[in-house]
């Protein structure tokens, strides 16, 4: 190991300028490519597509429609849609919803679809038409004509509010065109309903209100170019911090500088290989500029002190290079394997965080590693001018600083060390046991309770008796099932008792629709709301519900059960979903089963077991890369405990903070974990692999955690809070998401760092007692 | 009309092949009181209210509802009480249930799946006589509270042009006369027995009347040709009987002789309530027309639900909605 690292150190530094030329021109190249990245939001990105529900929903998805839709409601300023001006207006967002690409337009509804029809129950039979007339004008008369047809319809709390002062408009999205076969741009697609819709046809009197995946990517991708802005506040204040470290503005430059170059790389290499940026985790690149400074910063620190210490800036950067490759390269390998592990979890958007992430990590091997080093060689007299060098009257505050932690290493602090983290992570395992699948609010969790996309959601599903949280069972049976008795019975029986359940708004189906149509039969008479014994009503009844409702195929071998929900938090969707497997069990039959599941809700319960499902495996796969790697450099079980035992409190504790924070685990968040660990693990090797030489050599724990802390220590306390303040800022983000995000992350720089100065040489303490008693 | 009659038989006999498993209990659930109503009474005690799946629900203060033991799950049609304890329920599989405990539990006293007739209404004289009345001119009558119900066909309104037919077809073939008179009445839809008068109202302007406690029965003159759901009477002893879409009559005080009220809206009536001044109309679409005299005034249920029945409870009105219980104030 020790020849190839020499080998490498020789190669690099003979061809500083070969290396330099190399990386300028990778820069360059993947800098051109990075400029055509893009932010990128599919539907089926977030859905595990290999979980049983989503083969139901993949199986279904052409007949009944996906789960990715659009609802828009306008509202009249009055509370009463019935106006010439509403109604004007109405028809607008219609037409325009229709032709907008991307739409599915035979599913475009509204009481202006051509679908919106009503039937009535006269003296000699049935009477019908469309819910608004062919001659229909918007005064007193049409639009007292269109009010009853709207009742007939029973469309009051789905198509018009229910208390009339909206009306809806819906639609269903084609993740390709079927013409062009062009894959559907989400982004571009909520662009237009502002630019198309909500701009040019609200009034002061009618408002517009939409919601639906696309919508809600959409003002995450809005809110996330703030990203950008607060990325420069971190830049500039780690500029400044980092200044203050070293007081000299060519190796401030060169961390800074260099873990931009990372995330440059990052995003060309993304581009190059054809994917874009999701909203989601636009946050990576900031997790890659933070790590590679933590890097970078250990590098100048090295260089600096070997330049203070007299020798030319080459001979320092060569020996630096040579003392950090190792320690640096295994903490940014057990990085880029532990993401790398994430692409086992079958969910698309993690798999791309996988690889985001992964890559970003990577680079910073070369970037900070290698190229950091070699053109910290060329500087001439890069004097660091430390404000930690242990001799300027300054620095007692330092010393002192270092005294106290090295006290850690004391077994009587050690223990107390011990038994308060043993306690602290007691308590965040308890506090973690809490920690709930899904999002846990209604709305969009990744944008502020007040933001107008959640106060247009609580808006429809305040005024509607629908939302777009709705669920489908999808009842698989046999050709002509709906005309037989007991299996429309057993439709019934189980949407009666999905409906009883918490959290269920109503259900409708094929079953429920053709008691309707019974009634109707019936002269309206609800007391016939029921399935007729007679087969030939049956059939009747059933006969007259048409494919186009999304209620049935062809040959009624397989009917949806659709329900509409409250909310979709993870409480919710639990609860409902397990209560339905119970109930699928008790009313399926070896002809007819209740398969789960499609609709939105159907998507949310798919994805919240896979991300359950991968939660443990992910941490096996990232705990494991890290130990694994941990094993291999330091060949030492006891040292590997000292990094990975510290690491795992943290992280347990940031799931408890999760709890606290009401986030739940998310294909979004689930990520958020491993980075933790990530970040954690760097300050922990970097100090270990200082201590174990000295170790090695027989020093005793404390002189070798003090010489380590004075290497390494204060570019460990640097950097720590340097980043934690970095990302606290993000508590002024637009986007929730970050503002949850930049907590967490502050919340593990920090204690990671905690966990690296105190509970790593407390347990040292104790694993390593032979070589302390020996030498005292 | 020979011809349509014997097709409809045949269609009987092929359906009454189809087995029809035998009555299972009704599932107990969250929110009983939300799912379709279609009647409600009080039995002295407690207001009880019938429905969908087999629902019966009991509540003591028109807020709070409980959920009965039903041994079956059809879609119940009527409720009626003799005293606070014994009280019957009907719908549809033609099924009669009674109660003995005020309406918690309830048994099966009649349960006829394979006949495919809802009951449609249950009236009882005291607490041993009482009829159950339904589709295709269904009738049943007991005389000991239930414990054998007797079925009734009502030949005096069976069509002139069929009357003939039917008796010959009793002599020659009592099977097939037995089928022909499965479908060839009209629903009877409703009951309303006062002293010794019985009116019954039902499908295509039915209009009947049993001066002698259902022995012998009369057919009015039509008024309506439509179905008639709702009779009730007032204080000045006029009937009043409403239907489809909205269409009401009212008679004279002597007569059985109707005259048309004017209501605004053509929501069907299901049934009508009476108050010490008014008679309170209940109908599809949540319509609530309010008769006084001539003068109808229309309310409506902001939720539009159509209400299927209503009782007064302490000054309010507890109605049973196609989406449950709900409660609105009486005008005054």
């Amino acid at each position: 190991m020790q020849s190839i690292l020499n080998q490498l150190v020789y190669v690099v530094f003979r061809h500083r300028f070969m290396v330099i030329a190399l990386f300028a021109l990778a820069t360059v190249f993947l800098g051109y490519k990075s400029t055509h990245i893009q932010l990128d939001a599919s539907f089926n990105k977030n859905i595990p597509l290999n979980h049983d529900y989503m083969k139901v929903y993949l199986k279904h998805e052409k007949q009944f429609g996906g789960a990715n839709s659009i609802l828009i409601s306008v509202c009249d300023a009055d509370g009463d849609i019935f106006n010439p001006e509403f109604f004007t207006q109405l028809k607008a967002v219609h037409d325009q919803l229709y032709f907008i690409p991307g739409v599915n337009r035979p599913l475009v509804n509204s009481i202006f679809a051509p679908s919106a029809r009503f039937v009535e129950v006269v003296e000699d039979g049935f009477a019908g038409g469309p819910i608004i007339p062919a001659n229909f004008t918007a005064d007193a008369t049409g639009l007292a004509v269109v009010k009853q047809n709207i009742e007939k319809a029973k469309v009051v709390g789905r198509m018009v509010a229910s208390d009339y002062s909206c009306a809806m408009v819906s639609a269903q999205l084609m993740e390709t065109d079927p013409q062009t076969q062009q894959k559907l741009d989400t982004l571009a697609f909520a662009k237009k309903l502002e630019s198309e819709i909500r701009e040019p046809l609200s009034t002061d009197k009618v408002s517009i209100h939409i919601i639906g995946f696309a919508k809600m990517a959409g003002d995450i991708a809005d809110g996330a170019k703030d990203v950008v802005f607060f990325f420069a506040i971190a830049i500039l204040f780690t500029f400044i911090m980092v200044w203050l470290f070293c007081k000299s503005f060519k190796l401030t430059l060169l961390p800074i500088a260099c873990s931009l170059i990372a995330v440059v790389w990052q995003l060309g290499l993304l581009s190059v290989l054809g994917f874009g940026l999701d909203p989601m985790s636009i946050l990576v690149p900031f997790l890659v500029f933070a790590i590679g400074v933590s890097h970078g910063v250990q590098m100048i620190n090295a260089i600096g002190k070997k330049v203070s210490e007299g020798v030319s800036s080459k001979v320092a950067a060569e020996a630096s290079f040579k003392a950090l490759l190792i320690p640096g390269g295994i903490a940014l390998l057990s990085d880029t394997i532990g993401f790398m592990t994430l692409l086992a979890i079958d969910i698309g958007i993690i798999r791309e965080l996988a690889i985001t992430a992964s890559l970003g990590v990577a680079v910073i091997i070369f970037t900070n590693l290698i190229l950091l080093p070699v053109l910290a060689s060329y500087f001439k007299s890069s004097k660091m001018h430390r404000v930690d060098d242990g001799k300027a009257k300054a620095n007692s505050v330092f010393t002192k600083l270092r005294e106290s932690l090295v006290l850690a290493t004391d077994r009587r602090y050690a223990a107390v060390i011990l038994l308060v983290s043993a306690g602290l992570f007691a308590f965040g395992y308890w506090q973690s046991k809490d920690m709930r699948i899904g999002d846990l609010h209604a709305g969009a969790p990744a944008l502020h309770e007040d933001a107008r996309y959640n106060l247009d959601t609580f808006l429809i599903s305040d005024r509607y008796e629908i939302s777009s949280d709705i669920l489908k069972v999808l009842v698989e049976a046999y050709p002509a099932a709906c005309t037989e008795h007991d299996t429309m019975d057993r439709v019934s029986r189980f949407q009666w008792r999905v409906e009883n359940l918490e959290g269920v708004q109503s259900a409708v189906s094929l079953s429920s629709v053709a008691q309707a149509v019974n009634a109707g039969y019936n002269e309206g008479n609800l007391k016939w709301q029921t399935l007729p014994r007679n087969g030939a009503s049956l059939v009747q009844a059933t006969s007259r519900v048409e494919t186009s409702t999304g209620l049935l195929n062809g040959d009624c071998s397989v009917m949806p059960i659709i329900i509409f929900m409250d909310d979709h938090k993870a409480e919710t969707i639990d609860h409902v979903v397990s209560q339905i497997k119970l109930f699928a069990k008790e009313e399926g039959t070896d002809r007819v089963s209740f398969k789960l599941a499609s609709g939105p809700i159907g998507v949310m319960a798919a994805t919240n077991e896979s991300v359950a499902a991968a939660q443990l495996p992910m941490m096996i796969y990232v705990y494991g890369a890290v130990i694994i790697l941990c094993l291999i450099s330091f060949r030492s079980i006891r040292a590997t405990i000292a990094v990975v035992l510290p690491l795992y409190i943290v992280s347990t504790l940031a799931q408890a903070l999760m709890v606290k924070l009401e986030i739940g685990l998310t294909v979004s968040t689930l990520p958020v974990i491993a980075l933790g660990v990530g970040i954690g693990v760097d300050y922990g090797i970097y100090i270990l692999s200082s201590m174990m030489n000295q170790l090695k050599q027989g020093m005793p724990l404390s002189a070798a955690y003090r010489n380590a802390l004075a290497e390494r220590g204060s570019a460990v306390l640097f950097t720590g809070i340097t980043l934690a303040i970095g990302v606290s800022t993000w508590i002024f983000s637009a986007l929730k998401f970050q503002v949850d995000m930049g907590i967490l992350l502050t919340f593990m720089f920090l204690v990671n760092m905690l966990g690296a100065v105190l509970l790593l040489p407390a347990i040292g303490t104790f694993i390593w007692p032979d070589q302390k008693k020996k030498c005292e | 009309m020979i011809k349509k009659l014997i097709a409809t038989s045949i269609a009987v006999f092929v359906m009454q092949s189809e087995a029809i498993g035998s009555a299972s209990e009704a599932l107990r659930v969250a929110h009983p009181e939300k799912t379709l109503l279609t009647d409600i009474t009080n039995s002295g005690k407690k207001l009880v209210a019938v429905g969908k799946h087999g629902t019966i629900v009991y509540s003591d203060d028109g807020s709070s509802w409980e959920q009965a033991h039903v041994p079956i799950q059809s879609l119940l049609t009527a409720v009626e009480f003799a005293s606070a304890k014994r009280g019957w329920a009907c719908g549809h599989d033609a099924s009669i249930l009674n109660t003995t405990d005020g309406g918690v539990s309830w048994q099966i006293q009649q349960y006829l799946p394979d006949l495919e007739k809802p009951c449609l209404d249950i009236e009882f004289v005291d607490d041993k006589q009482g009829f159950a009345i339904g589709a295709y001119g269904m009738m049943y009558q007991t005389q000991d509270g239930g414990k054998s119900w007797t079925k009734r066909f009502l030949n005096e309104f069976v069509h002139p042009d069929d009357i003939e037919y039917l008796a010959e077809l009793k002599q020659d073939d009592p099977q097939a006369y037995e089928e022909e008179t499965q479908f060839i009445l009209p629903h009877f839809n409703r009951m309303l027995i006062d002293g010794n008068d019985i009116f019954l109202v039902g499908e295509m302007g039915l209009f009947a009347v049993s001066r002698d406690l259902g022995t012998t029965w009369t057919r009015i003159d039509e008024f309506y040709s439509g179905s008639l759901f709702a009779i009730n009477k007032n204080k000045k002893e006029q009937l009043i009987a409403a239907g489809l879409r909205g269409n009401t009559f009212i008679s004279d005080s002597k007569d059985v002789s109707f005259s048309p009220i004017n209501v605004e809206k053509a929501a069907t009536i299901n049934s009508i309530v009476s108050t010490d001044a008014a008679q309170i109309m209940l109908a599809n679409s949540g319509f609530v027309f309010t008769v006084e005299g001539e003068n109808v005034k229309t309310k409506q249920l902001k939720n539009g639900k159509s209400i299927l029945s209503g009782v007064l409870h302490n000054g309010q009105l507890v109605l049973a909605t196609e989406e449950g219980i709900q409660t609105i104030e009486v005008d005054r």
